[in-house]
This record gives structure tokens, C-alpha cells and sequence, in this order.
């Protein structure tokens, strides 16, 4: 089965399915009709090219681009190749400039695109609470949303204690070495188990000394 | 005898293929006709359930080889129900052009009425056209392609000679058809799959076992894989290779002119 032909339908639903139910998707895809952006992910050696147009975006999988290509790009499309680990960084319009100098992105092709195309990941923006009602009811999907909210905020509340006792725990200092505390107390008892040796040892004197002088008579 | 030399005998000669039958040529594209009127509104949904999704990846496939850019030409030649067409028409944009050329009237006005329900009007022309007599200028277009519609055709070689005559020095023609798989493992599963459960999904789906039947009988009397590449060799085409899909119970041609 063509495994990347799979791949590409399952974002092309999942970024058209977003954009229709989103306030603003036809919008943010105007600036970008019949435009082309041909994104290359480094360590899949995997090349998408994402066509836009008004009705949609199309994701089409295709074969590694060649330099001559590249050369002859025309200006309705651009290219990028990307690190996998620095595709969530694209969404943020301002360090496309960073990635390049980084040597994490290499371009060509017009800039305007990749960044228009950046600002449909980043501008995108839903009312959830509209859409959900659409399938279950005005009052169940208030319901619902005000009660994930309530759960979202505990779950947060939760996760920051749990990093606090994290960080807590990771940070406190483990007694590696005797504490001077522990160290005093053992002098004391060593001095104390001395004077006791000496005391038992003058007594024991005191017992012999009788015995003895009988002993020279 | 051999698929290729039954090829080669049934061109020659009066007679052609209709799945195992032998019928005489005039009588054949009446017949394939009355598959598809038969078939035609139910046909997407047919495709879904007999290949359980699969023939939309096959489909991808193609597009995705096809190397169409903006203000293209594109011919999508027994392009039936549009798939193809659709995401050609979004790929020319407005400076482009799609025709959606099949020789049967019912398929064509499923799937002008499908594209139009699309929102895809303005660079998309509906032509009912014979593939072996193209109605169009030579070197006309940039790619030409034909999914799961050659088989269907009564002369290949004199339908491949006509592609390579409208399309454009430099352009590619992609052949999208069931071939042979290429397993023998694989190839008695899809013959029993072909044989016994198409027919009966035909007569559940679409009340229609007979053109089910066909299907299968036409897959097994299309040319392989090899001999498909050499009959787009003969005609002119350079550069031809092909890519099994699934195990070979598909596979696309590819063909360059120059």
C-alpha cells in the first residue's frame, strides 16, 4: 500500500477538516491561491507539497526535489527543507530568519509564501464551543466546554504541584557525606566510651592493689 | 496462449475481448457502454467498498507522479466520476486546463454533476471522446492520464498511438490499470476475492452481478505489466517504466514523448 500516499490524505483531511471549521481558515488561505509550498522533512528524507487554492489545501507527496528543479522554481512556489525537531518552530513567522542562519532550514523561493503559509498554522482560530454545538445542542455543548475548562484548569493545577514536587525533590540536596551534627555526636560518644574505659580501668586498679600487697606479706 | 499473444491475435483480427467472450469489435464498446450506464451512479461507491478505500491511494499515487504544475494542460482521458480531475483542476488553477474525456455519457454527466457540486467549474471542460480517435490537436497536452480505463478500450494500441499524438513533446502520459500481481500467493486470494465475492458485492451495492463480473474477467484478459510497457514502447513513448501497487494488482505505466 502507497504508505505516504496514506499519510498525505490523513493531513489533508485533518488541515481541511480545521480550516472548515474554523472562523477564519478560508481567509488566511486567500494570499496563498495557487501557490505552492514544497516542504522537505531531513530525517524522513520525505518531500509533501502543499497546494493551495480557494476551495483548499492539497497535500501531495512527491519525489526528492532535484537541484535543477530548484533552480528553475518558479515564483508561484517555494521550497524549504526542515529538521523534523524544528517544524513546530515554523509556526512563528519571526524565527524563520533564525532557523536559516541556524543552518536548521534551508530555502528558496519566495519567503512570502513559507511565511503566509507559517501564519495559517499560527492564525488559525476556532470556536469550539459553535461547532460542538452543531452536533450535540446548544446547553450540552455549553455544558461540556464549561466543564473541560473546569477540568483543564484542575489538570493544570495539578500538573504544576506535581512539577513543583518534581523540581522539589530533584533539587534537594542527599546527605552524600556525615552530617558535622552526626559527626559531633560520635566524638561525644567515642569521648564518653574513653572516660568510661578509664573509670572501669581505675576501679579494676583499686580491686588489684589489695590483692597484691597481700600477695607480698 | 499468452495474455500477450491473445493481445496481439484479438488486435489483428475481427474479434475482440469482452472479459472471457469473444465479440466482434463494433459490438464491444456498445457492450463496455452498457457496463457503465448500468453502473455509473453507483460507481464511487463501488470503487470504496470493492477496494475498501484503497483505489483513492492508487489514485494519490498517480497525481503525485504526474509532475503538473500551475497553467498546465491536462487530459484525464475515461476519467469517469472526476477524481483525478478534481485535484488537477485545484493543481492547473485558473491558467490551466482539465478535460474530462470518457466515451460514455452516463459516466460523464456523474461526474461533471459531482465536480460542479465541487465548487471546480471555470478551468474544466467535459468532452465524450473514443480514446483511439482523440478529438484534439496534436501536441495538445502537458500530461495525459488514464486510470482504470484502458482496459475497457477496444483497440489499446490505436488509443495509446492517439495519446501520444495530442500530447506535447516533453509531456507524460500515466496509465493507471489492474495488472498481474505478482505473487502467486497473492494472485489466488485476489481470484477468489475477484470471482466470487465482486459479483455478489455488485448484485448487494449496485443490483448489477453481471457487470461485476466483467470487471473481473476484463482485469485477467488485460495486458501484463511488461507487455503494456512494450505496446506504449511501439507507439512512440521514451522513457517508460512502471510501479506496482499492491502487490501488482495495480500498477502505473509511465511513458514520456519527446
Amino acid at each position: 500500500m502507497p504508505a505516504n500516499q496514506a499519510l498525505c490524505a490523513a493531513i489533508e483531511i485533518a488541515i481541511n477538516k480545521a480550516l472548515a471549521i474554523s472562523l477564519n481558515g478560508p481567509e488566511l488561505i486567500v494570499p496563498l491561491h495557487e501557490k505552492r509550498c514544497v516542504l522537505y522533512l531531513q530525517e524522513l528524507d520525505t518531500t509533501f507539497a502543499f497546494q493551495f487554492s480557494p476551495q483548499r489545501i492539497d497535500v501531495l507527496s512527491l519525489d526528492k526535489v532535484e537541484q535543477a528543479y530548484l533552480d528553475d522554481m518558479p515564483d508561484s512556489e517555494s521550497y524549504i527543507s526542515v529538521s523534523l525537531f524544528a517544524l513546530s518552530e515554523l509556526k512563528q513567522t519571526s524565527k524563520l530568519t533564525k532557523l536559516i542562519k541556524q543552518g536548521k532550514l534551508d530555502f528558496y523561493g519566495d519567503l512570502g509564501i513559507v511565511q503566509k503559509f507559517s501564519q495559517v498554522f499560527s492564525g488559525i482560530e476556532f470556536d469550539i464551543e459553535e461547532t460542538l454545538s452543531q452536533y450535540i445542542g446548544d446547553v450540552p455543548a455549553y455544558t461540556v466546554l464549561k466543564q473541560s475548562k473546569t477540568l483543564q484548569e484542575q489538570a493544570k493545577k495539578q500538573f504544576s504541584l506535581l512539577s513543583q514536587m518534581m523540581s522539589d525533590a530533584a533539587l534537594e540536596e542527599k546527605p552524600i557525606a556525615v552530617r558535622p551534627i552526626v559527626l559531633a555526636n560520635f566524638v561525644d560518644e567515642v569521648r564518653q566510651l574513653k572516660m568510661d574505659a578509664e573509670r572501669f580501668e581505675a576501679r579494676l586498679n583499686r580491686i588489684a592493689q589489695p590483692i597484691s600487697s597481700q600477695e607480698k606479706k | 496462449m499468452t495474455t500477450e499473444s491473445a493481445q496481439a491475435q484479438s488486435e489483428q483480427s475481427d474479434t475482440t475481448d469482452f472479459g472471457f467472450k469473444k465479440v466482434n469489435k463494433s459490438e464491444k464498446v456498445s457492450m463496455v457502454a452498457d457496463v457503465f450506464h448500468s453502473v455509473a451512479a453507483k460507481y464511487d461507491v463501488m470503487n470504496d467498498v470493492m477496494s475498501m478505500g484503497v483505489h483513492r491511494l492508487w489514485k494519490r499515487y498517480t497525481i503525485d507522479c504526474s509532475g503538473v504544475k500551475s497553467g498546465q494542460r491536462v487530459l484525464d482521458l475515461a476519467g469517469g466520476t472526476g477524481d483525478l480531475a478534481a485535484k488537477f483542476s485545484r493543481i492547473v488553477g485558473e491558467k490551466g486546463q482539465v478535460v474530462l474525456a470518457d466515451i460514455n455519457h452516463s459516466m460523464l454527466k456523474v461526474g461533471k454533476e459531482k465536480l460542479t457540486n465541487m465548487g471546480i467549474i471555470g478551468n474544466i471542460d467535459y468532452v465524450q471522446a473514443n480514446a483511439e480517435e482523440l478529438p484534439f490537436p496534436d501536441n495538445h497536452f502537458d500530461l495525459i492520464t488514464i486510470a482504470f480505463g484502458l482496459r475497457n478500450v477496444t483497440d489499446k494500441s490505436a488509443a495509446l498511438a492517439s495519446m501520444f499524438r495530442v500530447l506535447k513533446p516533453g509531456g507524460r502520459l500515466l496509465v493507471l490499470e489492474f495488472s498481474k500481481p505478482s505473487s502467486e500467493a497473492l494472485s489466488k486470494v485476489y481470484d477468489a476475492y475477484s470471482f466470487h465475492v465482486l459479483p455478489r458485492m455488485g448484485q448487494l451495492v449496485a443490483n448489477d452481478a453481471e457487470s461485476y463480473r466483467y470487471l473481473a474477467e476484463s482485469i485477467r484478459m488485460h495486458p501484463d505489466q511488461d507487455t503494456l510497457e512494450g505496446m506504449m514502447q511501439e507507439v512512440g513513448f521514451e522513457q517508460t517504466s512502471y510501479h506496482n501497487l499492491t502487490g501488482g494488482i495495480v500498477a502505473l505505466h509511465r511513458g514520456f514523448k519527446f
